[in-house]
Formats: C-alpha cells, sequence, structure tokens
C-alpha cells in the first residue's frame, strides 16, 4: 500500500479515537488495528496499556468527585483529593486512558509499517530545504552514537572514566564539534556533485510569497474571531476556509522555487483507492457528521458520556460497519 | 561623477527599502503565525465559556480539537516555510541537520535511560542554537528537533505539532537574547552573565514547556470543579482552575525539567556557545542587502 493511503488511514483512526469516548468503539478500533498490524506487531502488545487505562481510572476517581454512583469518601478537608469517590469518575477515566492507549497504538504500529524517508517524501516542494534537513538528520543520528561510542572507548583508554555530570563535558564538546565538521564536509561534498544548490528567491517572488502568507494569516484570524464574538458563525468558518485556502497558496506558490522529482514509487493499486475512500467516508460520517438525518444514531453514540449515572453505551450499526471496514489493510501484500 | 553617484544614492535607497518591506513583511509573518498559534492554545478558555453558557459544549467538544490542530498545523507550516528564507546556503542546512541529529540522539538516550520526571537534555542546544544562530534557526531547531526525535524514537502523534510548535517558540525566543546582545552594541558580553542569564532563561522555559503542552488538553479533560474547566467561568477563573490543574499534575515534573536545564546550561553552556560561535564564522554566511555592502565598501 503507498504511503499515502496510509496517512489518510491514520488520520481516520485517530480522529475517530480523539472524538470519541464511547467504549464500544474505542475497542472495536482496537481490534481493527491489532487486525491490521497483526504481521508486524504483535497484538500482545497492547496488554502494556492496562496499566494505563488503570492509572488514568484511578486518578480520574480521586480527582473528580462528580457522579450518581458512590464508591467511597476520602476525607473532605485533603486538599483536591477529598471527597466522594464515584464508579462514573473511574469509568470516564479508564476511557479516557483507553482513547491514549488506543492513540499510541495506532501511532506505534503506524511506525513500523511506514519508513521515515517514505514520510519525509511526501513533504510539500515548499519544505525543500526542510525535506533535505530531515534525511541528512536522519543519516547523522547513526553516525553521532557511532562517535559517542568512540569518544566514550578513548576517554576509557586514557583513563577518564564517566561518572558525574562534569565527566561529561571532555565528551560532550567533541561530540559536538565532530558532527558539526561533519557537516561542513557533508555539505562540501553535495555542493561537489551540484545537489541541493539552493536560489535565493527574487524580490518581487518574495514579496508575493509573503503577502500571500500575509493575506491567509488576515482572513483566518478575521474568521475565527467572528466565530469568537458570535458575529455570523457560517460566515466566519466561510472565512476561515478561504484564510486556510491563500496559506495552501502561499505554500504552492512558495513550493515553485523547488524543483522536485519522484523515483521508484510503489504503483496506486485498488487497494489503496479503497482504504482512502472507506477513509474518508468514515472521517465524515463518524467524526464530522453532517447535520443529515440518518446520521443522528453514529452522533448520538459518538457523544457518550458515563456521567451523571453509567449507562450502556449506544451502538449503531452504520457506525460498526464503517469501523470495521478500516480493517481493509489487513488485505495488503 | 555626480550624476553616477546620485544614481548609486537612489539605487541603495530603492534597495533599502525593499529590504526593510522585506523585513518588516517577513516580522509580520512570524507575528500573525505566533498570534494565531497562541490563540488555538488559550482559544478554549473562551470558546467553552461561551458554548457552555449556551448550551452546546457537547457538540463543541467533537470537532474544536480538529479545527485546532488544523489551525496549530498551519502555523507550524507558515512559521517553517519563512524560517527556513534563512537558510540561504546548503552549509547552513547540514549545520541544522547535524545539531538536529545531536539533539535527536540525545532524545534518543533519554528514551532508553529516563531521567527523573521531565528532565530532558535536548532543550540545552535548542535555546543556544537560537542564541547564536538567531531565531529563526532557533524555530527550525526545536522545531525539526521534535520532529526527527519522533520518527527516531516512534513518537509521533497528535501531539507532535503541538510539541515541535512549542519546542520552536523556545527556540525562537531565545534568538531574542542574541539580538538583544546586538542591539546593545557590545558584542561580547560578560560570559558570566550571560550564562547566569542563558539559566534564568532555560528554567523558564522548563516550566514555560510543560504549561504550553498541557494547555491544549485541559479544557477537553472533565474532572473535579477546582482543576478543570466548567460552564459560565470568567478567564480569570479558568486561569486559576488551570493553575491549579499544573500544579497537581506538572508542577513537579517539570520542576524536574527546569532543574536538568540550569544544571546543563550551567556546565555544558560555555563551551558549547563558544563552540556553536566558532562554527557560525565558518559556516553560516549572513545575507546583507547587495547595496548596503556596496555602500559598506
Amino acid at each position: 500500500m503507498r504511503v499515502e493511503s496510509w496517512v489518510m488511514w491514520l488520520a481516520a483512526c485517530a480522529a475517530i479515537a480523539l472524538s470519541t469516548r464511547n467504549p464500544l468503539y474505542l475497542i472495536l478500533l482496537l481490534l481493527v488495528v491489532a487486525a491490521v498490524f497483526a504481521k508486524e506487531w504483535r497484538p500482545g502488545r497492547m496488554l502494556r496499556f492496562a496499566p494505563l487505562v488503570a492509572i488514568a481510572a484511578a486518578f480520574n476517581a480521586i480527582s473528580v468527585h462528580f457522579g450518581d454512583t458512590i464508591l467511597f469518601a476520602l476525607p473532605a478537608a485533603w486538599p483536591l483529593i477529598g471527597g466522594i469517590v464515584t464508579l462514573e469518575a473511574a469509568a470516564y477515566g479508564a476511557l479516557s486512558g483507553l482513547v491514549l492507549a488506543c492513540v499510541i497504538t495506532l501511532f506505534g504500529a503506524f511506525s513500523q509499517v511506514v519508513e521515515a524517508w517514505e514520510l519525509v517524501r511526501l513533504m510539500p516542494r515548499a519544505f525543500y530545504p526542510m525535506g533535505v534537513v530531515i534525511s541528512i538528520a536522519m543519516n547523522f543520528v547513526p553516525q553521532t552514537v557511532k562517535r559517542f561510542e568512540e569518544i566514550r572507548e578513548s576517554m576509557t583508554i586514557r583513563g577518564i572514566p564517566l561518572r558525574g555530570p562534569r565527566d561529561w563535558l571532555p565528551l560532550w564538546s567533541p561530540l559536538l564539534a565532530g558532527g558539526l565538521e561533519n557537516a561542513s564536509q557533508t555539505a562540501d561534498a553535495l555542493m561537489a556533485r551540484g545537489f541541493g544548490a539552493l536560489e535565493n528567491p527574487s524580490s518581487q517572488k518574495l514579496l508575493r510569497d509573503r503577502l500571500a502568507l500575509l493575506l491567509g494569516f488576515g482572513l483566518l484570524l478575521a474568521g475565527w474571531m467572528m466565530r469568537f464574538a458570535d458575529a455570523g458563525a457560517a460566515a466566519g468558518t466561510g472565512l476561515m476556509l478561504a484564510g486556510a485556502l491563500a496559506l495552501a497558496f502561499a505554500f504552492w506558490l512558495a513550493g515553485r522555487d523547488f524543483k522536485h522529482t519522484r523515483m521508484a514509487q510503489r504503483p496506486f493499486s485498488w487497494l489503496d483507492g479503497v482504504v482512502i475512500f472507506v477513509s474518508l467516508l468514515a472521517l465524515m460520517a463518524l467524526v464530522l457528521s453532517p447535520p443529515v438525518a440518518w446520521l443522528d444514531g453514529i452522533r448520538a453514540s459518538m457523544a457518550y458520556s458515563p456521567y451523571p449515572k453509567l449507562a450502556l453505551p449506544s451502538f449503531d450499526p452504520l457506525a460498526g460497519v464503517l469501523l470495521a471496514a478500516l480493517a481493509l489493510p489487513v488485505m495488503r501484500k | 561623477m555626480q550624476n553616477s553617484e546620485c544614481g548609486m544614492q537612489k539605487d541603495f535607497r530603492i534597495q533599502n527599502s525593499a529590504f526593510i518591506i522585506q523585513h518588516v513583511l517577513s516580522k509580520l509573518i512570524y507575528a500573525a503565525a505566533t498570534l494565531t498559534g497562541v490563540l488555538a492554545f488559550v482559544a478554549p478558555f473562551v470558546w467553552l465559556a461561551q458554548q457552555q453558557a449556551s448550551g452546546m459544549a457537547a457538540a463543541g467538544r467533537t470537532d474544536s480539537p480538529l479545527i485546532l490542530g488544523g489551525l496549530i498545523a498551519l502555523c507550524l507550516a507558515a512559521l517553517i516555510v519563512e524560517s527556513q528564507r534563512s537558510a540561504t546556503s546548503l552549509k547552513q542546512l547540514a549545520l541544522l541537520a547535524a545539531l538536529v541529529a545531536i539533539n535527536s540522539a540525545l532524545r534518543l538516550a533519554e528514551t532508553i535511560l529516563p531521567g527523573p520526571g521531565g528532565f530532558t537534555p535536548i532543550f540545552l542546544l535548542i535555546i543556544l542554537a537560537g542564541v547564536v544562530f538567531g531565531g529563526q534557526m532557533g524555530f527550525l531547531m526545536g522545531a525539526l528537533t521534535m520532529l526527527v526525535s519522533a520518527f527516531i524514537t516512534g513518537g509521533v502523534g497528535p501531539w507532535l505539532p503541538y510539541q515541535m510548535l512549542t519546542a520552536g517558540w523556545m527556540g525562537m525566543s531565545a534568538g531574542l537574547l542574541s539580538s538583544r546582545r546586538e542591539r546593545l552594541g557590545t558584542g561580547r558580553p560578560n560570559p558570566d552573565w550571560e550564562i547566569i542569564l542563558l539559566c534564568i532563561f532555560a528554567a523558564a522555559w522548563g516550566f514555560v514547556y510543560g504549561a504550553i503542552m498541557n494547555l491544549w488538553e485541559w479544557p477537553f479533560q472533565m474532572g473535579d470543579p477546582a482543576i478543570s474547566f466548567q460552564a459560565g467561568v470568567t478567564l480569570q477563573q479558568a486561569i486559576q482552575r488551570y493553575a491549579a490543574y499544573y500544579a497537581l499534575t506538572s508542577l513537579w515534573w517539570d520542576f524536574f525539567g527546569a532543574a536538568g536545564n540550569v544544571i546543563l546550561m550551567a556546565l555544558f553552556g560555555r563551551a558549547t556557545l563558544n563552540l556553536l560561535r566558532r562554527f557560525e564564522k565558518k559556516l553560516v554566511v549572513k545575507s546583507v542587502p547587495d547595496a548596503r555592502a556596496n555602500h559598506a565598501s
């Protein structure tokens, strides 16, 4: 599967996880993630998050004194934690922990299937210099670790062991100096090969790019202020969208200064198309939920809260189908 | 002869005014993006009060984090696009990459051998890069350190844009210390005072970083009324509740971060500054408008 499809799928799953406290949907989402990454990421690793859920439940239970089902009470004189401890507060904390576990699992597993360089290659042209920096930095990290080992060994041979923080200074300075020397040599080597020549854009181009950025921020802030001031939410949203588009246009303009070539790309398969379509559909229906009647059930079930009295969460079959459809990446080779 | 001198002076004035306009526009972009970013962090203080007062809290809770996340991403992107204009040569990019790599390796080490509480060694280089190379490079140093180290340590998540922006602000604000020094015209400050100032700055950022990072999630957490956002509260009450929440959950954690920053700055600050300044002369080409250069010569 192409990295673009993975990113779309990840965005949909993460947005859903962050938008609901319905445990049925969260557990279904966790099962989907476990199924999708069964090959790369042992689903048993998810059990590591059990303490996280327990801690979140305990913390919320002792710090939130709200809910109908009282379990016990702590002395009221104790600051912040004193008061009643309720089942609802514990349930809400556990659900927050479950959301966090869901998000961490998602991103942890995602980083196992998508290489960092694939993500760097997705960067728009406007960020080309930063793409160069990230690519060089990713290559420098293992070299830095190796250089650290070499310096430490040579210090040990000279009889300078690393004990207190002061002993780290003789290690830190050569590590930093070596890294910067390496940077200088790498830049020379790249320039000698004619790579990465940065052209300074003309004054007119710079002026145009900067004015487009400022226009974008102007519209964005104006729209936002209108929403804040309650002076026309629709018009404010429209202005914010126009501002976001103006910023996207400014990034596109800035990107035209850099030439970009793409090599050895994975072909776009039918599975990519289906995964992107399903992700967008799930995102629209579950997270954005436009105000249409047939999405009422989804909206109601997504907005589950255990307060004031714990009740069983509702489950919308359409939401269940959409969540299950997010398991489609299991069909990849 | 006089005509040619007049022409040169006119050219210089035109180029100088173009340079000033570009400079002002650049500063305006930084201001607008930073203002939008700050508003995105503090917006929940305002709109939750409004929404809860009008009984729309439940609806707001589902879409607003996404809108705020999108705004943060836009601010970050704009600041990166504007900041990267300061890197005018491949040598500067390689220098930035080396510093980011060293910092990422430090974060990797910290992940394997975690320090006490919120202690992290990565803020030292972010601050010092901002001081030596200026706010723009400081911003890039902070943002890219978070990005590259997240790739390496598997720390990619929805919190990443917030971390990148906050660490970027740290580096950018460190640039103010260097520009202050330049404005004073000293060039060579008292080394001891410089380190003391940097220690105070690093300690402050140890707490500020934690306080900002808590802000993005706090309004969406339900909790005790004394530490969480409630319907109809005023801005002052919201700040008081947030302060109580921060004191209960994060203050001791960030204390280790701030103390660690001070210790690292006191022990390694001077040597690192000297090294970075040496390489600044070697690797960084400072851009000046042509006319200014001509005028100077």
